[in-house]
């Protein structure tokens, strides 16, 4: 979230697209309703299917699962076409105004494609895509010169990108919408009018959006339209704006902190590559990021990076990492084009371990039998292993994948350790909730039996491998040997404090000394610190800020002294943004911060600095008239928000259809995403079907009583009692076309697999017309399996998992599997 | 001063908070249910049950509505179930106004379930204590109430909670305030209040629930439709007119009464000068 969860009861309209926050995130829903209640906020809900959301909201509207960006870009379109859009705003704080390579073609002129496509490598080549650019002095650079894009401010440059998403945008018209999306142009139309209000500069509208976005392979582009539209009504780094991911788990925001990705190292630096260099690495940011498409002033924060690299080396290498050998970066792990090229996410993982390169698993906080995509290929991929290590409370379908529906237990040679963990309320830590807010909770009562914390586990196994490498020796036996390892207690035992501690960084080599926040880091080996948007969570005195639990007494909802949120305790990220180009907020009544003229600097003794109800994200003395002043994207080069921003499928959303779908795609000749690794090509198991052999669309989703891939809830009979089988949500039509009764097990199938459900048959799914063609829908929820007190059904051997269905294929960019869009078909079971 | 509950029809978003504290802080074990169909299924009010929400499908004219309501007890102002208890098992508690039911007095002979014009007659027969509740009480742990096998349950307002300065579970989960609990006069206030508001955006048919024929009811009800459409009766009654029908279904079904009871009855009824409404 860029704002939080408070926050949205400061809003004046809110959207839920892409997720569904009444049933998946229902404390969402008290700052939502007391918006509506107290505000007159209205809510707007767009779903495939009419869910407890959509129950509660002032306007719903169908759509078809797969078509969010022309619903998005139809959206943004009005709001040009009928000038909707906050017009300072986007002039000064979005690259609206910034110059592109003449040379740059777009989806419109080239049948779908943008200009650099490689069609055998699936890739882009991006130089057509560069800003145009200027080079200007600048003292603070390296190398006292600036690479700046060519800007013009009166935003009618043909080149420019204001023109160019005005180009791109006309081709999404709301005919164009019903046709592929299925809904009503005057439904489209009421909520594009109701949502484009919050262009008025003194109003705010969010969405609440969650994996109903993400998991396509279209996912990355889904979220940035959205965030398009909210940079065109000025909503970003404003109270009650934002674009917000619900994040479906209590700590995924931690875990993605702590870079539990492939693609990131903690607090989101770049994972290294095969072939780099300390300095070629680090200069990616000292450098690159100070000189290449900055705007004359742009605070430009990554700059720092190299600091944040060198604290992090410090924390894993200790006195090992030292200038002179670089800080020990080539000890690091670095990625190379992972399986096939085809990177390391889970689907490449899993299609490597199908294939018989992996040979083990350590595998905890998941359950990927359940929740993995294509799970009859996943839970065969296990087979291969030699050996796998499980860590949950429960036995889970991963770790009896052996005992599923149709598996010889006799032919698996896998050796299966499962180590029985602690619940989180047995054990002491912080938790990152969606809006970055670091909380510690205290353990509530002591494991069970021989059940052990995360952290007693992984230091247990990492004492253990140092003690083998040091008496054994072996490949990278320096590296083990030298990774710095004590975060003991007062008795001895592993201590999550002092794992906080040494993410929160401290001087080196005392270590006596925390450091006050990253402002601190340095990049000359004096400080070590584990994760750098962490730091900040202790004093120097050594207090605990996570455990702070101060509501606030007067406020607009930021509540600075309940706990602490990454960075700096910052609540509502890019927060200049929510000041007009003086310093004044747009919106006097929820005034986030302003800048104060009087206010003296104690440091300087000079008058002038930003202050408000939260802490400023900007530099705090730079005054709004100061070059670059106005610059408040300042995790960006450029200093402003990207309308414009290259991704692996292009710049700019354009639709595509997901890889398994009913229709062709009217937008052009491209049909699906011309990025996304297509795994059906390296592996024929990994099959994709025909709308000709399954006509109607699949779509997994979570439900409120079960949570994630069910493990903790289907052990809970309470949960059990409300949610207690698998089933399949269907329209009345097609109930009625394939004589299906509500209340009969049904069986869904496609060219993956096939299980069996009961049949919901409900006036909330409706056939979607398609450009004429009735296409319909299919709902299923992921949380079943075959293991546990409920496995979701009478015949555990035909109705375990909603993705045996899915297909294993994902975003071009996250690589996040597309499994909100596939192709099923129904027949009764007789 | 009488204590309400207020569920807020408009507000809640049947995440089921409310069957799961209810269930937790009760001690109730779960319910065996199948999936038929529905999001409901086919939980019902029971012996360990004591609320749930139901999920009712409307189209309207203007717009597909889905419609949430909590089924429970809605301890009545003049409650039925009292009137007809053969045993003088159910009081209204004086400092509250929630209906209990002592079940070291409750003969079981569901008078109460036939007599109460709710949810399909609220108060619901228990013929055994299950394990979970026995090994619970084994281990010194205490349970709300009684646990009597063979007599009548439902929700007792958490009366205990509330005495000890709490809200009843329930409230306490409700993650949108859909629930809240106070005096009864408060609740109402902020239920008018509440529903002026949903008129003036265009819900026309918002009303509060508060029915005058029961005396009022200690759970008070916003809705966004007639209370027909919630499955509940529009102007119920203190039950007494149709009451020897309904209590002899009853006597037939728990089939161990004697008269003496049936005498009690009528004793206390004509005492009370309800005989004839």
């Amino acid at each position: 979230m860029t704002n939080h969860w408070v926050d949205l009861k400061n809003s004046d309209c809110i959207v839920i697209m892409g997720g569904n926050a009444a049933e998946n995130h229902p404390m969402s829903f008290k700052w939502i309703t007391k918006a509506m209640e107290e505000r007159g906020a209205k809510l707007i809900c767009v779903d495939p299917r009419f869910t407890r959301s959509a129950a509660k909201a002032d306007i719903y509207a169908p759509l078809r699962s797969g078509t969010d960006i022309p619903f998005i870009m139809g959206m943004i379109n009005y709001v040009i076409e009928n000038k909707k859009y906050h017009e300072e705003y986007i002039k000064c704080y979005t690259n609206a105004t910034l110059l592109v390579n003449p040379e740059f073609k777009m989806p419109g002129d080239l049948n779908g494609l943008f200009s650099g496509y490689d069609s055998t490598a699936r890739k882009y080549d991006r130089a057509t895509w560069a800003y145009q650019t200027e080079d200007l002095p600048d003292e603070k650079a390296p190398g006292g010169i600036i690479h700046s894009p060519k800007r013009d401010m009166s935003m009618s440059d043909p080149n420019c990108v204001w023109q160019i998403l005005k180009k791109h945008a006309a081709r999404y018209t709301p005919e164009m919408v019903e046709k592929i999306c299925g809904t009503p142009k005057d439904k489209f139309l009421e909520i594009c009018e109701e949502f484009s209000k919050t262009g008025a500069p003194e109003k705010a509208g969010t969405i609440c959006y969650a994996m109903g976005w993400t998991q396509h392979t279209v996912g990355t582009e889904n979220i940035r339209a959205f965030a398009m539209l909210q940079l065109l009504l000025g909503n970003i780094g404003r109270p009650g704006g934002g674009v917000n991911a619900l994040r479906g788990e209590p700590n995924v925001q931690g875990s993605t902190d702590h870079a539990l990705l492939f693609h990131i190292i903690p607090a989101y630096l770049a994972v290294p590559k095969a072939g780099d260099t300390f300095r070629g690495y680090a200069d990616k940011y000292t450098v690159d990021k100070a000189t290449k498409d900055v705007l004359p002033g742009s605070i430009s924060w990554w700059r720092n990076g190299e600091k944040y690299l060198v604290s992090l080396l410090k924390e894993w290498f200790g006195d090992a990492a030292t200038a002179d050998n670089g800080y020990r970066f080539d000890w690091m792990g670095k990625i190379g084009g992972g399986f096939q090229g085809g990177g390391y996410s889970h689907i490449a993982l899993f299609e490597a371990m199908y294939a018989g390169e992996i040979k083990g698993m350590l595998c905890l906080g998941q359950n990927p039998a359940v929740g993995g995509p294509n799970s009859n290929i996943e839970t065969a991929a296990m087979e291969n292993l030699e050996w796998l290590v499980d860590l949950n409370l429960w036995e889970t379908e991963t770790n009896s994948f052996w005992k599923r529906p149709g598996c010889d237990p006799e032919a698996v040679q896998t050796e299966v350790w499962r180590l029985p963990a602690a619940d989180s309320c047995e054990k002491d830590g912080s938790i990152s909730n969606s809006g970055r807010w670091i909380q510690w909770r205290w353990k509530g009562c002591e494991p069970l039996g021989d059940c052990k914390t995360d952290l007693e586990i992984t230091d247990l196994i990492m004492k253990e491998v140092k003690r083998l490498y040091a008496e054994e020796g072996g490949k990278g036996a320096e590296i083990i040997n030298n990774i710095y390892w004590d975060y003991s207690g007062p008795n001895g035992d592993p201590d999550v404090v002092e794992v906080a501690k040494a993410c929160n960084g401290y001087t080196w080599p005392d270590r006596n000394k925390l450091v006050k926040n990253f402002t601190k880091l340095e990049k000359d080996g004096t400080t070590a610190c584990g994760n750098w948007l962490f730091s900040g969570t202790f004093t120097e005195d050594g207090e605990n800020l996570m455990q702070r639990r101060i509501p606030e007494a007067e406020g607009i909802g930021n509540n600075l002294e309940w706990t602490f949120a990454w960075p700096v305790n910052r609540r509502i990220v890019y927060n200049r943004a929510s000041c007009d180009l003086e310093g004044k907020p747009w919106n006097p009544d929820i005034p986030e911060i302003w800048w104060d003229p009087n206010k003296v600097d104690a440091q300087t003794g000079k008058p002038g600095m930003w202050t408000g109800n939260d802490v400023p994200d900007f530099a705090a003395t730079k005054a709004p008239s100061a070059v670059g002043g106005d610059l408040p994207a300042i995790m960006l080069n450029e200093g402003v928000f990207k309308l414009y921003a290259p991704c692996s499928e292009g710049p700019l959303p354009e639709h595509y259809e997901p890889v398994e779908s009913p229709v062709e795609n009217i937008m052009s000749g491209q049909q699906i995403n011309p990025a996304t690794v297509l795994w059906h090509e390296v592996n024929p198991d990994t099959k994709i079907g025909t709308a000709d052999e399954y006509p109607i669309i699949g779509s997994t989703y979570r439900v409120t009583e079960h949570w994630q891939t069910g493990i903790m809830t289907r052990n809970q009979p309470w949960l059990v009692d409300l949610m207690p089988e698998m089933f399949v949500e269907i329209s009345k039509e097609l109930a009625g076309e394939k004589n299906i009764e509500p209340g009969e097990t049904v069986e869904v199938f496609n060219a993956r697999g096939s299980l069996q459900a009961v049949a919901i048959v409900t006036g909330r799914v409706k056939p979607y017309n398609i450009n004429g063609k009735t296409v319909h829908f299919a709902g299923l929820p992921w949380c079943y399996g075959y293991a546990g007190f409920c496995t979701g059904g009478a015949c555990p051997t035909l109705n375990y998992s909603a993705n045996q269905l899915t297909p294993h294929v994902g975003d071009a960019n996250t690589m996040i599997p597309e499994y909100k869009a596939f192709l099923v078909d129904i027949r009764k079971v007789k | 001063m009488a204590k309400a509950i207020l569920y807020d029809a408009s507000k809640c978003t049947a995440c089921r908070a409310c069957y799961v504290a209810c269930k937790q802080w009760n001690v109730l074990a779960a319910a065996e249910v199948k999936e038929l169909g529905t999001y409901y299924n086919a939980l019902t009010l029971d012996g360990t049950t004591w609320n749930l929400i139901d999920f009712i499908e409307k189209d309207d004219p203007d717009r597909f509505r889905w419609h949430f309501i909590s089924h429970r007890c809605m301890h009545c102002g003049d409650p039925s179930c009292a009137n007809v208890c053969a045993a003088g098992a159910i009081t209204k508690d004086s400092e509250t106004g929630f209906v209990l039911i002592d079940n070291d007095k409750c003969l079981g002979c569901k008078n109460c379930h036939y007599a109460c014009p709710f949810w399909e007659g609220v108060p619901r027969f228990r013929d055994e204590i299950s394990e979970a509740e026995e090994e619970w009480m084994d281990h010194g742990n205490k349970v709300p109430g009684k646990r009597v096998a063979s007599t009548m349950y439902k929700c007792r307002g958490c009366v205990d909670r509330v005495k000890n300065g709490l809200e009843p579970a329930c409230v306490t989960t409700c993650p949108p305030d859909a629930l809240q609990f106070g005096d009864k006069g408060e609740m109402l206030s902020i239920a008018n209040a509440r529903v002026a508001l949903l008129k003036e955006r265009g819900e026309t048919k918002a009303q509060v629930y508060d029915p005058k024929g029961v005396g009022g009811t200690g759970v008070i009800y916003v809705l966004l439709d007639d209370p027909e459409v919630y499955g509940l009766p529009a102007d119920p009654k203190v039950s007494t007119a149709d009451m020897v029908t309904k209590w002899l279904t009853g006597l037939i079904t728990a089939g161990i009464l004697t008269i003496v009871p049936f005498w009690m009855v009528f004793k206390a009824a004509e005492a009370e000068g309800k005989g004839g409404e």
